[in-house]
């Protein structure tokens, strides 16, 4: 195995996809952006503010004439003439009740003027075109329906301009006509409401207003409806209705009853523009036209892309809440079978032959002694094999040091774990292997505990239960907390589902013919103990966990070092899976563990990382566009699922809970750290690129500073 | 303590074992396959960015001033009240 060119092929690309994927949040919040805006839900048009004086408003306009025209400095109003009907429609387009209101209308041949709100024009080009095919007429009712008198001017004119340009799109006019949300009568015009409607005038519309409100929007029953759109004394109207905003079943029968109604009065039905006289409608321009078709592609986009996303979401949510459920089961069961087996034992001797430990280890000079003394004490037969990896510090002087019987150091060119566990397994006499890390430290009764499963014949491999050994600062907190729900929720949960991914290099036992089928430890990829973990599955020998068997390791105390281990353990699981991968189609235990294990890793430990940041995009977008009170409650559903995992795995452990406390916090810069970790082994595997600790594994260590991968090499492969 | 010359093969090749670590692509074809296409894709994604703001940033667009201040109202309707706005 060569490794040319080294450093050839990292370089440049870790750091793009990290602008790349930048760049993508941006475009994301901006696509959630336009989807909230062009989504917003909005009050029914009832007045929000009480009306004011009004003083600066001409009497001319407040005579009750509901049509404004303003556009020339002048006001001019316009009455219905006697007997005359205009019927209108706010709110719509809507994809249910639109097209039944304009079918109603086209049975009795009758137009109307339909004020249509921009962010549903804009999902519903199609029912707009309806609309005008039909006949009637379309005005503008803002994009996203606001009180125009609070609004800013800038703001006014995006939100009629926009709905002008869906408008366009959908028919290829224009239209003049406009009508101010939470507008009523002339009337009622105040000092307030006045600016704005004085400033429609001036960029070129006619406001429409009303003079018999239905009331629709309440549903009051359709005899109520009808009711109030009849004029009395046959005075001309403008009818106010709804085609939007909910259940318009009341208004559909309403309208079928009350044009008849009113025909038998002598009515006749006209638009705003024959009230006018003139056509308020006026072609598009080219550039109308195609600005319109890209605000409805944009729309269209924004609103495909979030509710794919949406779902996906969802989906995500659901799945790791049901998991953490399943898992406690699991585990619940487990934790049941094993406290059986505590108090009845095996039904079988107990496994008394001696045991090999092997300790690889890498500059360990600090920690080794107190790993061999911990070993030596024992009370269980070992033969200790300590494996100095090539160690500049004097790691296998420390050890030859203790001067402990049973104690045997081997020192070898530095080669990586892989290579210094083959040696120990080469040098171990007996036929069960215990493999652990330079800086973990066993209690007595450790191996005796983690070998008693062996008098299981097929049971091929045991994992420990590693604990945090450095629990002082946030960091060692957090990861306490995930080393304990690790081990004792995930772990117990694939040793009843007989596909255990990962036989921690911390504390884990082998039998030597296991481990030889296995093909013994391979440096095909950065987590050794991953792949030997499958490969023995793999050979067909099951594999258990063992809680009762306690290592003590120490964890990384900084963000670097911790992302480097995750780093390693994240790419090596991928790279362990890949490597793996035919697992899947094949028979007996070994596919029993392809198609639980790699599937349950390939969708809990790849998959749902890289939609982890959509779910915290998603819960700024549910604050900020949906409902807040559900986006907190869904949030708080995932965070109490995983506390309840948490304080059972702790209640199973002995462990205080004291410090669960800290795992709502972790949502915050621990779970982010974790899943960028994820999409960085992952980005890293499907571009091929040579890690750094790639190359120092084979070029040799020296050249390695302090602080480096290549420490975190060597250390806690504990993996909770 | 015992010595060791050197690292041996660390166990008897397979024959699926890869020739290079899993997943690492020596000659970069996947790397620059990958850098292209995320590339294109944050261009498309930058696209819809830059579109989202010409839309909101261009001249808005207002209904066509077609009738003529002093044009006479069709007959059929009554004259329209009309007076002088203060602005």
């Amino acid at each position: 195995m060569t490794f040319a060119r080294p450093g050839a092929a990292r370089a440049t690309a870790p750091r793009l996809h990290w602008l790349l994927l930048s760049v993508m949040l941006v475009v994301l919040a901006v696509v959630l952006l336009v989807n909230g805006l062009v989504k917003a839900q909005f009050g029914a048009d009832h007045r929000v503010a009480p009306p004011t004086r009004a003083d600066t408003v001409p009497d001319i306009v407040r005579s009750g004439r509901p049509i404004l025209d303003l556009r020339h400095g002048t006001a001019r109003t316009y009455a219905v003439p006697d007997h005359t009907i205009v019927l209108t429609f706010d709110d719509g387009p809507d994809p249910v009740w639109t097209p039944r209101i304009v079918e109603v209308l086209e049975r009795h041949r009758v137009p109307a003027t339909f004020f249509v709100v921009g962010n549903l024009a804009s999902q519903h080009p199609d029912l707009v075109r309806r609309i005008h095919e039909a006949g009637s007429e379309l005005g503008i009712h803002t994009f996203t329906h606001p009180d125009l008198a609070y609004v800013p001017g800038w703001r006014r004119e995006l939100e009629l301009s926009q709905t002008q340009l869906a408008v366009a799109a959908a028919t290829g006019r224009t239209s003049s006509l406009v009508r101010p949300p939470y507008s009523s009568a002339a009337e009622a015009i105040d000092d307030t409401g006045w600016p704005a409607i004085r400033e429609l005038g001036n960029t070129g519309y006619v406001t429409v207003l009303t003079t018999h409100d239905t009331q629709d929007w309440a549903r009051p029953g359709v005899d109520e409806i009808v009711r109030h759109a009849i004029p009395e004394n046959g005075d001309g109207a403008v009818v106010l209705m709804h085609d939007a905003g909910g259940d318009r079943s009341q208004t559909v029968e309403a309208l079928d009853r009350l044009i008849p109604e009113l025909r038998s009065r002598g009515y006749r039905f006209a638009t705003v523009g024959d009230v006018v006289g003139e056509d308020v409608t006026a072609p598009a321009t080219r550039a109308e036209r195609l600005r319109g078709d890209v605000l409805l592609l944009l729309v269209r986009g924004s609103t495909a892309a979030t509710s794919v996303l949406a779902v996906l979401v969802g989906l995500t949510g659901a799945l790791v809440v049901l998991r953490l459920l399943l898992l406690i089961a699991l585990a619940r069961r487990h934790a049941r079978r094993h406290n059986a087996t505590r108090r009845f034992g095996r039904g079988r001797p107990p496994v008394t032959e001696p045991v090999s430990v092997i300790v690889p280890a890498y500059n360990e000079a600090a920690c080794i002694a107190r790993t061999v003394r911990s070993l030596a004490a024992s009370d269980h037969p070992v033969e200790v094999i300590v494996v100095d990896d090539g160690s500049t510090d004097g790691t296998a002087e420390a050890a030859r040091d203790l001067q402990l019987p049973g104690v045997t150091v081997f020192r070898r060119p530095n080669g990586g774990k892989p290579a210094a566990l083959n040696t120990g397994i080469a040098q171990a006499e007996h036929d069960l292997i215990v493999m652990m890390d330079g800086d973990t430290v066993f209690g007595p009764d450790t191996v005796r505990r983690l070998v008693q499963p062996f008098a299981d014949p097929g049971i091929g491999a045991v994992a420990g239960n590693t604990k945090v050994a450095n629990r002082g600062g946030l960091l060692g907190a957090w990861q306490h907390i995930e080393y304990v729900v690790g081990f004792n929720i995930d772990r117990r949960a694939y040793d009843v589902l007989q596909c255990m991914p990962t036989v921690p290099g911390a504390v884990g036992a082998f039998r030597r013919r296991a481990l030889s089928e296995a093909g013994g430890v391979s440096d095909d990829t950065l987590a050794e103990d991953t792949d030997l973990t499958m490969a023995i599955s793999r050979a067909g020998w099951r594999i258990v966990y063992e809680p009762d068997a306690v290592a003590r390791t120490e964890v990384p105390t900084g963000l670097g070092e911790l992302w480097r281990q995750r780093y390693r353990w994240s790419y090596g699981t991928i790279q362990s899976m890949w490597k793996h991968r035919r697992a899947v189609f094949e028979p007996g235990r070994s596919g029993r563990f392809g198609r639980l294990g790699l599937l349950h890793l390939a969708l809990f430990q790849v998959a749902l990382p890289l939609l982890a940041p959509l779910m915290d995009v998603f819960l700024v977008y549910g604050l900020l566009f949906l409902d807040p009170v559900r986006t907190v409650a869904g949030w708080l559903l995932l965070v109490l699922s995983q506390l309840a995992a948490g304080v059972y795995a702790c209640r199973l452990d002995g462990e205080p809970m004291r410090g669960l406390w800290l795992l709502p916090l972790q949502q915050l810069v621990y779970r982010q750290l974790m899943y960028a970790v994820v999409i960085q082994s992952i980005v890293t595997a499907l571009t091929g690129i040579r890690l750094r600790w790639q190359k120092l594994h084979r070029l040799g260590e020296a050249g390695a500073g302090p602080g480096d991968g290549s420490r975190a090499a060597a250390r806690a492969r504990a993996r909770p | 303590m015992h010595e060791f010359a050197a690292a041996g093969p660390a166990r008897p090749p397979q024959d699926d074992h890869p020739r290079t670590p899993v997943f690492v692509d020596r000659r970069g074809r996947r790397r620059r396959w990958m850098t292209y296409w995320g590339l294109v894709v944050a261009c498309l994604g930058l696209l819809y960015v830059a579109l989202v703001t010409a839309s909101l940033a261009a001249q808005p667009v207002r209904p066509e001033g077609n009738a003529p201040a002093d044009a006479p109202p069709a007959a059929r309707v009554d004259r329209p009240a009309e007076v002088d706005v203060p602005e």
